[in-house]
């Protein structure tokens, strides 16, 4: 008995350790970014910041509920680039029609994406390897591979908004991470897709239908990423079929440096926006110190072995 | 008790797997109120029968009627609509989730808004596994809980909602002592409130302590249906094998050698407390003790799975520091886990390349492999303890329970290791089995290799040992030669001093 009580604190606080990891190099970035430039510490360079990534940063809270459910979505920056192009089209005619038109085609790409999953069982690694293709082939038919204005400016403005001297992006990201916990903490859907995510086969002989999980969080997936379309239309202020590329692997790095598991069942979106900021930073302050873009994905890479191996070493 | 009325019955049953005929026309009735067990050769049906009921299988053909209506059941969601409610053999948990929520995972505590309650549920789920006796935190990960721990979380998610048959397949198969008294008691409750329980076990002696019918599946048919009081043990035996099995133990004297590894003083710090001993060769050295009692972890720092803190360990006349499995592998010794579905088997794989898998890590560096060779090897082995499948090909992880156990038994043999630790080896192994495995570790220490047993079917440790050592609290705390010892003096000592005083106290 003394045992099992000696090991039961052991375990807490090694999970408590282990979840204090992330907020402290999140700090330590911040300090360490701080101390290199005196110009990181400015309104205006988190403005810039925030801004950079906010269509990521939207991005990664769909990829964190998708990896949770132990899957992967490569086709949303597809989508985002169609969104755009869909969006600048129809925008003459009617902004409403625009933009419900652009979400309810990305979210139709999430339902396609996630009942072909269930109905072939294929992995999903490479059916949305697949769908990124035909969707970015699809925004380029329809743009004929050209960029589309049409983009009203005031939805331009939009992204250049700013609410009491902070933009409205960033109000916006920190709602949608809002919804995306409360989600994924407090709905029984939410709760079935870690189960899934942490065994599915277990999870399906609870009586979860595991199918119509997956179906919905593809759904989510696919209609986050229309959101985060919008935002992108906004920002660069066209219909960009061969935009967004990319985007993807930017959103999964985000989840991963905030500890989602590449294997499901585990995650937390507040961590996920902890490392969206964590690789933002580091990519601001190699801009400050004028380090060249082309060594910057090895600044970044290296930072997934780091934030990754001390995880899985631990454990 | 039997006269409920019948609330279950299955009416010519038939399951066919691509390659095999798991269950042919098996007929079963369950009463309210009755312990209906059900016993049968590894692979004669059993977990395929209950997964049927419970809708986790379509059936091939036959009839389920509840209460007399008949169901057509589509997936495990309509079983628990009809309140048929299953402990499955494989843990059916959710690793990465807490305790709590794999106990409500079926139905989340919920607000007035339809949200996650969790306090509510955590506080449940502490309430669960207190009357259960147990102290399990409900906010601890499954994956960080011991085997026995998860059977119990297990036990308490079925218990957490209301059911009118509840299925247990092996749940008694890792647990020990007071743990498993506690589960009896909670299966006369159930009975007292009129609940049908099947209960699925390989120790016979379950049977006749808690069971009013007993039924016996033989290579998917229904042999017979017996009332508990009518039958014997060597009736239910003959049933079961198919001919009479005269003894259920096998040992051999035989002439024990020099030391062949010596601890001394072993430590891992919150695993293992300073534990000595000595194997010699052709010995076979029993560990008894309960759940938790460190056993598993003491076989797993001798073979450098568990780094060792302090003390020494000398294998064959040499000292030795294994920083890993691979190290105790090169030495000659080999491990048959308990956890087989982590650390045993590779379930997705075949049965030849699993226990081929033994012969590949033994070899020098060789760069080719020469398959029909290596898969030769296998085939004998598998022959040997008796595997049931359709072919060697088949995937592991279809096998029934008993001879997923088996593949992982043939793997350890494939590499012969010369010194072989053995944690919980016939666990889920039918009579039948088991009898064939005794002889096989005869065989074993005659050809002059060494075992260390860990079981808790004391039964079977006290017919099998040269010595038995009894361990409790991670610390070895007295040793028996053979015969010496009865099952109460062993307890005795396994049970921890804590424990003893609680009991008291309370
Ligand atoms: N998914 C599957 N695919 C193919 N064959 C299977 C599958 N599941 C079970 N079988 C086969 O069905 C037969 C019955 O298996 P089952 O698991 O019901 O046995 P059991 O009586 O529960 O045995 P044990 O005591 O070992 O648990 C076995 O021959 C097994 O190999
Ligand atoms: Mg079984």
């Amino acid at each position: 008995m003394f045992k099992e009580q000696a090991q039961m604190k052991d375990k807490v606080r090694f999970s408590s350790s282990s979840s204090m990891l992330l907020p402290l190099v999140f700090i330590i970035v911040v300090i360490a970014c701080a101390a290199v430039s005196p110009m990181f510490f400015t309104a205006e360079n988190f403005r810039n910041i925030i801004v950079g990534s906010a269509t990521f940063g939207i991005l990664a809270c769909g990829m964190t509920v998708v990896l949770v459910s132990g899957e992967i979505d490569l086709s949303v920056g597809s989508q985002i680039a169609l969104t755009s192009v869909v969006m600048a089209t129809l925008a003459p005619k009617s902004l409403t029609l625009a933009i419900i038109g652009s979400l309810f085609v990305s979210l139709c790409i999430g339902l396609i994406n996630g009942i072909l999953l269930t109905k072939t069982k294929m992995p999903s690694f490479v059916l949305t390897l697949s769908t990124m293709g035909i969707v970015r082939s699809l925004a380029l038919v329809i743009a004929n591979g050209q960029p589309v204005y049409g983009v009203p400016r005031s939805f331009a403005n939009l992204s250049n908004a700013v609410v009491g001297n902070v933009p409205l992006v960033a109000y916006a990201m920190i709602v949608m991470y809002l919804l995306t916990w409360f989600f994924l903490k407090y709905t029984t859907l939410g709760r079935s897709i870690y189960a899934v995510g942490s065994n599915s086969e277990s999870a399906r002989l609870s009586g979860i239908n595991v199918n119509r999980v997956k179906i919905a969080t593809y759904a989510i997936s696919g209609f986050v990423a229309g959101l985060a379309g919008l935002f992108y239309t906004s920002y660069v202020t066209l219909g960009l079929p061969d935009g967004a590329v990319d985007y993807e692997t930017q959103a999964i790095t985000a989840a991963i440096i905030g500890g989602t598991s590449f294997f499901g069942g585990e995650g937390k979106v507040f961590n996920t926006f902890l490392g969206l900021f964590i690789v933002g930073m580091v990519k601001n302050i190699l801009n400050l110190m004028g380090v060249s873009p082309f060594v910057q994905p090895i600044a970044i890479g290296v930072l997934i072995i780091i934030a990754v191996g001390v995880r899985t070493r631990k454990s | 008790m039997n006269n409920g009325k019948t609330i279950l019955e299955m009416e010519r049953i038939t399951k066919e797997f691509p390659g095999v005929k798991a269950l042919k026309n098996v007929d079963l009735k369950v009463r309210a109120g009755e312990v209906h067990c059900l016993v049968g050769e590894n692979g004669a049906g059993k977990s395929t029968l209950i997964k049927i009921m419970t809708g986790a299988h379509s059936k091939s053909s036959g009839q389920i009627r509840v209460n007399g209506i008949p169901v057509e059941m589509n997936g495990p969601q309509d079983g628990k609509k009809l309140g048929i409610r299953a402990i499955y053999q494989e843990l059916d948990l959710l690793p990465t989730l807490t305790v709590a929520e794999n106990i409500f995972v079926e139905d989340i505590p919920k607000t007035k808004l339809g949200l996650v309650n969790w306090s509510k549920m955590n506080l449940k789920a502490q309430e669960l596994l207190r009357t259960f006796g147990v102290q399990i935190e409900p906010k601890a990960l499954v994956k960080d809980l011991t085997v026995a721990e998860q059977q119990i979380v297990t036990i308490v998610k079925a218990l957490s909602q209301d059911s009118k048959i509840l299925i247990m397949d092996e749940p008694s198969a890792v647990l020990t002592g007071s743990e498993l008294e506690r589960l009896f008691g909670i299966i006369r409750e159930l009975q007292k409130q009129g609940v049908g329980i099947i209960y699925i076990t390989h120790r016979l002696v379950e049977v006749f302590e808690i069971g009013d019918t007993v039924t016996v599946l033989r290579d998917g048919e229904n042999i017979a249906t017996a009332k508990v009081e009518d039958v014997t043990m060597e009736q239910l035996i003959t049933w079961m094998v198919g001919r009479e099995l005269g003894e259920q133990f096998y040992k051999e004297t035989v002439d024990i050698g020099d030391i062949v590894l010596e601890a001394k003083n072993l430590t891992v710090t919150g695993q293992v407390k300073n534990v000595s001993l000595q194997l010699h060769e052709g010995e076979i050295l029993g560990i008894a003790g309960l759940v938790g009692a460190g056993r598993t972890e003491l076989l797993k720092s001798i073979f450098g799975q568990y780094q060792v803190d302090s003390g020494s360990l000398v294998v064959f006349g040499e000292e030795c520091h294994f920083t890993s499995p691979r190290d105790g592998i090169a030495k000659g010794l080999g491990l048959v886990p308990e956890d087989r579905k982590n650390e045993g088997a590779v379930l997705c794989r075949s049965i030849e390349e699993n226990i081929s898998l033994g012969v590949l890590v033994k070899r020098k560096f060789k760069f080719l492999v020469h398959f029909p060779k290596l898969f030769q090897k296998a085939v004998e082995l598998a022959n040997y303890v008796a595997i049931r499948c359709h072919s060697l090909k088949q995937e592991v992880g279809t096998l029934s329970g008993g001879n997923q156990q088996k593949t992982v038994l043939a793997k350890w043999l494939a590499s012969e290791s010369k010194i072989l630790l053995l944690d919980e080896p016939t666990r889920g192994i039918d009579v039948g089995s088991k009898l064939e495995f005794y002889k096989l570790m005869a065989e074993m220490v005659r050809a002059k290799k060494s075992i260390i047993l860990v079981s808790s079917e004391l039964p079977e440790l006290m017919a099998l040992s040269d010595r038995i050592l009894v361990m409790s609290n991670s610390q070895v705390r007295k040793e028996f030669l053979a015969g010496e010892a009865t099952q109460e003096e062993i307890l005795e000592y396994a049970i921890p001093q804590e424990l003893k005083e609680s009991v008291r106290a309370s």
